[in-house]
Order: structure tokens, then sequence, then C-alpha cells
């Protein structure tokens, strides 16, 4: 097995997400949060939510780098209907990473491992709501 | 906070190295959700259970502190998850997932990062205001060892144990 197919294993991944997670907490007492990060971009707490700004312009780099040295960087243009539900989902998953910040990806990556009450039960949220938008598109 | 402070700077890498992991092992809640409600819920499961096992492990062990505090907890996070849960299904990614097609040259994530900021300016600007008093923001985020009266490492295995169980259940699920 190559470097390559052994680092797209899922476990592989989890773990090393979790060790670089913990590392970043211990080091700089901060760690990975999503939807919240992108406040500054509306003009909002900007001193808060600098960082986590900035640590996600560096996933993008980062994923940008994966790609192109695994060859997987291709530019993929989109249909109009994707490009309609693209701009929807997207209205949608603002108001909800906004409404109740901590209400995305961070749940499952840290918000859970932090055992935050408000994590679980954004989960909770999340799964129905995505349960929701499965039967709707699958309806179409 | 400037952007030439190093801890900037090392935020930056750290969102590097983020990136790369989460490339390679092709990370999307809204995905790996949608193959769970196709009836294979394992990879989710999967991840989801290291990630809480050895994420939780260090951070409960460093002392861990609710994530997302703006708007206390309760209904609400349910709420925003419904909206968000339906928009990453519709869009095609979480927001990792999204920030990762964008790094793998998918325009319609790009599409749906600039389509977050109207939905959040709607919120931050409109909402926000009427949504004063609706909600209680305590001194202290409850977490579960608070709501359980157990200590964070019983909350901690507890919530473990039922993702291993979970887990193993998925996996021999045929």
């Amino acid at each position: 097995m190559g470097l390559k197919e052994f680092s797209s294993k899922v476990w592989v991944g989890a773990v090393l997400f979790s060790i670089v997670n913990v590392f970043m907490y211990y080091s700089i007492g901060k760690f990975w949060i999503g939807g919240s990060s992108f406040l500054p971009l509306i003009g909002s707490q900007v001193q808060k939510f600098l960082f986590p700004l900035v640590v996600n312009a560096g996933v993008v780099v980062g994923t940008f780098l994966a790609a192109l040295l695994t060859r997987e960087f291709i530019i993929r243009k989109p249909t109009s209907d994707i490009v309609k539900r693209s701009i929807l989902g997207g209205f949608l998953m603002g108001i909800g990473v906004t409404l109740a910040p901590g209400t995305c990806s961070t749940p499952f990556v840290t918000g859970m491992p932090m055992l935050g009450v408000n994590s679980f039960l954004s989960v909770i949220g999340i799964v129905i709501g995505a349960y929701i938008g499965y039967r709707w598109v699958g309806r179409k | 906070m400037t952007l030439a402070q190093p801890t900037l700077l090392l935020g930056f890498l750290f969102g590097v190295v983020f990136g790369f992991i989460v490339q390679r092992m092709s990370f999307c809640v809204s995905t790996d959700l949608a193959q769970a409600f196709a009836g294979n819920p394992r990879r989710i499961l999967t991840w989801l259970t290291i990630i809480f096992i050895i994420t939780g492990a260090g951070f409960v062990y460093l002392g861990p502190k609710a994530v997302g505090q703006l708007r206390g907890y309760g209904i609400y996070n349910i709420i925003s998850g419904i909206f968000f849960g339906v928009g990453i299904v519709l869009s095609g990614g979480c927001v990792l997932g999204t920030l990762r097609r964008m790094g793998e040259g998918f325009l319609h994530s790009w599409v749906v990062f600039v389509s977050w900021l109207p939905g959040m300016a709607l919120v931050v600007y409109v909402l926000n205001p009427i949504l004063q008093g609706t909600y209680h923001i305590p001194e202290k985020m409850p977490l579960l060892s608070d709501v359980l009266h157990i200590s964070n490492w019983a909350a901690y295995a507890l919530v473990a144990v039922v993702l291993l169980v979970m887990t193993c259940w998925a996996y021999r699920k045929k």
C-alpha cells in the first residue's frame, strides 16, 4: 500500500486530525472552529474571530497543496442546477452557523470532545436537518 | 491582534496541516450523513468515534470548555442545526467539506462559501436585535458532566462507550 492510499484511509485521517487538534489546544490554547470564523468577513467580531479565520485560510491552502501533490486538483465547473442549490444551501448554512455559533462541523470534531452540552444539541439538530434535506433532495 | 503576530502565523500553519489531513481523508459530514441515511453509517461512525476518543481524552486532560457561547444553549442549537443540516445536504458539503472542495478546485464550493455571507449577515444585522432577550447566556456553559453530575472523565467514557457500541453495530450489520 502506497503512502497516497494509506493517507486516504478514514481512520488514519481521524487519528491525525485528533492529534493536531489536541496539540493545537495544548500549545496555543486554541482549537479548530468552523462557521463563526467567517464573521469578520461580514464586519462582525473581527478581533475575536480573526484567528480562526486565518486558520481556515490555511485549511484551504492545505487542501489545495494536498490535492496538487496527489494530482487530485481539477477545476470543476458546476451546472446551473448545482449553482442554484449551492446558493440556497449556503444561505441556510450561513443562518445555521450564526444563529447558534458552534453549529457546523465544529461539534463533530471539537465541540463533542469538549463535552459541551450545546454541541450535543447541535449534532441532534444537524442530523434532523440533514435527514430533511436528504429526503427533500431525494424527491427531486 | 495584528496579522504579524506569531500566533496568527502558527494558526495558519495549523490550518495548512488540517487542510492536508481533511483532503486526504475526504472529510465531509454531509456526504457521510447521506451515506448513513442510505444505510451505511460505518464511515461517519468510524471517524466520529476515533476523533471523540483521541481528541476527547486530550481535551478532558487539558481542561474542556464548551465551544460556541454567543447565544447560550438550548433550542437555538436544535433550530440552527436543522438550518445547517438542510443547508449542507443541498450545497453538498459541511464547513470543512466546503473548504476542502474549494482547495480541490470545485467552483460550486466557492459559490457555497460566498452564499454563507448573506445568511450570516441576516442573523447578525437583522435577527440578532429582534432575538435579544429570547435567550439566556449562562456564566459558564455547562458540560455534559455538569448536567449528569459526574466527572469529566466519566462523561467522556460514557460517550466513548456509546459511540463504540454504535460503531461495532454498524460493522456487524450486513
